[in-house]
């Protein structure tokens, strides 16, 4: 078996398999809840494996057997995009000597990508790992849909699972073990419109939010636990002279403190109420997704693992707090990191560009850890 | 009937496993070819797509090479990168010299690739899908009496707003479809006479002279129809093919060749008599503020012989 130093290498020589897998699936548009075509491809991909099975939220799941038929472990991916296509439009995906081209290609279609190439990689390599290795492709993970896939997978996943991975496209290096406390608002606010009546502040939506922005702003966040409210979207009015009726505001409150998140999510909301008696108008919030804190600590023999293939591959570890998938696998008491594949430019435009040679030590990451854990099972499961 | 019988869709040789086993039980040799000119953008995700699909997890192409014009971008460092073999088609039978035009790309194909079968794919093709080979190929292998086979489509045109969905083919709809059914109506069956993509067996390619520019798609079909009827054809929907549209004066220009060729071949075959010398130069007009030009631009369609006739490839394949 090649040594996870001399992996890069070995995976380049699939370079044109891995490609093809990532120019046919980041063509497939793939807004999260349309999956399907993209997860009817890795089916394809993935069809010599044992149960490989498409459930009814759309997630694809297939297994590597593994030595030990007691031993699990999951490598997950996303498959949808922040794409959303007109009827009309199409992903175009180029790829030239050192780069591949494209929208979506971070998130995540080179993950997805990894995911479809894994068994080709086992075979080339000549490695059968010691865990079965789970493979899930998982849908509507994004913004409002809020992991609903990986949420249902692993509710109705029979087998135990002892450790996971998460791939993402990007950044090569990062290393994710814990997760902040997440909370996503949604605010609408609404002023009801009289024709004819004078112009005032109150009657424009757009000014009320402004207002709303700013009281957001005054509310004391802590450096330590860290503690962010990103101001994601603002969307109102449509043209130059008519005060909007609605305007929309989505924003994430992120804290490493538990229960942080929520408090600051209660200030949102009475603001909001506030607002609106103010103003007469109706601010409504919602909360599309809500995560817990978490993670699991920096010296877990799976983060020391993935420190060690790090430095094998001469990769530069940067450790932070993941708030996606991650978050879910650790809910669910399953010792997991994520790792990301690659670097990019121009993120989530038809430019979006993606280093070609660094996804081979990116591959290898993934492989190297999956080797690493088979030699920590006694730690992941320690009755074994 | 031809339109029912030899008109196919793509899927109905989706079937890789089943298709590589036809072409062994065959003892086929199957190459593919690119013809390029100036082709960097896009030469490297054909090459990938249509190398791992077809050659490294389907045995079904023996050979994939780009054959180009004379590219002064980064075609051939691209395609070599991927595992292409590329080759300047002056290179190729040097004796006969160079010209330059995707035919003369396609006629040296014939003796640099040694398939028994050759597949030519463009390399424009924005969303190329490994189809668009073994969909041409799949007639080949499952109908002996078939030699050449085209493809069709819905042709979308990529604009930099999106996808008009409908539309292109406009030389095959205001040009060689009405001619087709003034003179040879049988051909009027072919969806897209003019398509890029086809797929034919050598033992036909190396009988049939080439036009080194637009008029060779024309050409071909006349040629083929007249030698061995239209049971030698067959088309197969390959669904979109998302490609770089075309102004209507580069139109103009690519049916000013193509009518050069097509009426060449209706005086050979007797269908007209008395041809007058034609123009090889094409006119077109242009008009800028008050001053009105006429633009020339001579369009030749010269033609290279059948291949069978050229010593070299005589030395190669037929002794």
């Amino acid at each position: 078996m090649t040594s996870i130093s001399d992996l890069p290498a070995e995976l380049k020589t699939l370079q044109e398999l891995f490609l093809a897998n990532a120019l046919m699936l980041g063509e497939f548009p793939a807004s999260s809840g349309q999956e399907e075509d993209r997860i009817r491809f890795v089916a394809d991909r993935l069809s010599s494996l044992q149960d490989v099975t498409i459930d009814e939220q759309g997630n694809l799941q297939a297994i590597i057997p593994g030595k030990s038929p007691d031993f699990n472990v999951l490598v997950a991916a996303h498959a949808d995009t922040h794409l959303s296509l007109a009827a009309d439009q199409r992903i175009t995906i180029n790829v030239g000597p050192d780069a591949i081209t494209g929208s979506g290609l971070a998130d995540n279609t080179l993950g997805l990508a990894a995911l479809a190439t894994l068994p080709d990689i086992f075979k080339k390599i000549g490695y059968q790992p010691e865990a079965n290795i789970v493979l899930l492709a998982h849908t509507q993970s994004l913004n409002s849909h809020d992991l609903k896939g990986l949420r249902f997978f692993l509710e109705n996943f029979k087998r135990p699972l002892h450790a996971g991975m998460v791939v993402e496209g990007i950044d090569l290096g990062r290393l994710n073990h814990s997760c902040l406390g997440m909370v996503q608002c949604d605010i609408i606010c609404r002023v009801p419109q009289v024709p004819g009546a004078r112009w005032e502040a109150s009657n424009n939506a757009m000014i009320i939010m402004h207002r709303l922005i700013r009281r957001i702003l005054e509310i004391p966040l802590p450096q330590e636990p860290r503690t962010s409210v990103l101001l994601g979207s603002l969307r109102a009015g449509k043209t130059f002279n008519r005060p909007p009726e609605v305007a929309r505001l989505k924003l994430e409150i992120r804290s490493e403190e538990p229960g942080k998140a929520r408090k600051i999510r209660h200030q949102i909301a009475d603001l909001c109420a506030e607002l609106s008696a103010e103003t007469a108008s109706t601010c409504d919030v919602t909360y599309p997704a809500l995560r817990k804190p978490g993670g699991i600590p920096f010296n877990h023999p799976l983060v020391s693992a993935a420190q060690e293939v790090h430095k094998e591959l001469d990769i530069t570890t940067t450790v932070g707090p993941s708030y996606s998938d991650l978050s879910i696998l650790i809910e669910n008491n399953i010792p997991a990191v994520t790792l990301g594949l690659t670097n990019a430019n121009n993120l989530n435009e038809p430019n979006e560009t993606i280093a070609l040679q660094p996804i081979f030590t990116g591959l290898s990451q993934v492989v190297g850890l999956l080797q690493k854990i088979d030699s920590i099972k006694t730690d992941l499961i320690p009755s074994a | 009937m031809w339109l029912k019988t030899n008109t196919f869709h793509h899927s109905d040789f989706a079937d890789l496993k089943a298709l590589c086993e036809k072409k062994e039980e065959l003892g086929l040799k199957i190459s593919l070819c690119i013809p390029t000119l100036n082709e960097e953008a896009t030469i490297g995700k054909v090459v990938v797509i249509l190398k791992s699909e077809l050659m490294d997890r389907f045995p079904l192409i023996d050979e994939i090479a780009v054959i180009d014009s004379g590219s002064d971008d980064k075609t051939g460092e691209v395609a070599q990168s991927f595992g292409a073999d590329f080759h300047f088609s002056g290179d190729i039978m040097p004796t006969t010299g160079f010209k330059r035009g995707k035919g003369e790309n396609l006629w040296k194909a014939i003796h640099k690739l040694e398939g028994d079968i050759i597949a030519y794919v463009d390399a424009d093709i924005a969303n190329i899908h490994p189809r668009f080979v073994y969909g041409l190929i799949g007639p080949l292998l499952e109908k002996p009496e078939v030699s050449y086979v085209k493809a069709f489509y819905e042709r979308p045109l990529a604009f930099s707003q999106g996808i008009r969905p409908t539309g292109g083919g406009r030389v095959t709809e205001i040009l060689v479809r009405p001619l087709f059914s003034l003179f040879y109506p049988e051909l009027t069956q072919l969806f897209q006479p003019l398509s890029g993509e086809y797929a034919v067996r050598r033992s036909t390619l190396e009988k049939i002279p080439f036009p080194i520019g637009y008029g060779v798609e024309t050409s071909h079909i006349l040629d083929v129809y007249k030698s061995d009827g239209m049971a030698a054809f067959a088309q197969v929907d390959l669904d979109q093919r998302v490609h770089r549209n075309q102004d209507t004066n580069a139109l103009g220009k690519m049916s000013f060749g193509i009518l050069q060729s097509f009426l060449g071949r209706l005086q050979d075959h007797g269908k007209v008599t008395d041809l007058c010398e034609l123009s090889s130069i094409y006119r077109s007009l242009q008009a800028s503020g008050s001053e009105y030009d006429q633009i020339e631009k001579e369009i030749l369609e010269e033609e290279r012989p059948p291949i069978n006739t050229i010593p070299e490839y005589q030395e190669k394949y037929l002794k």
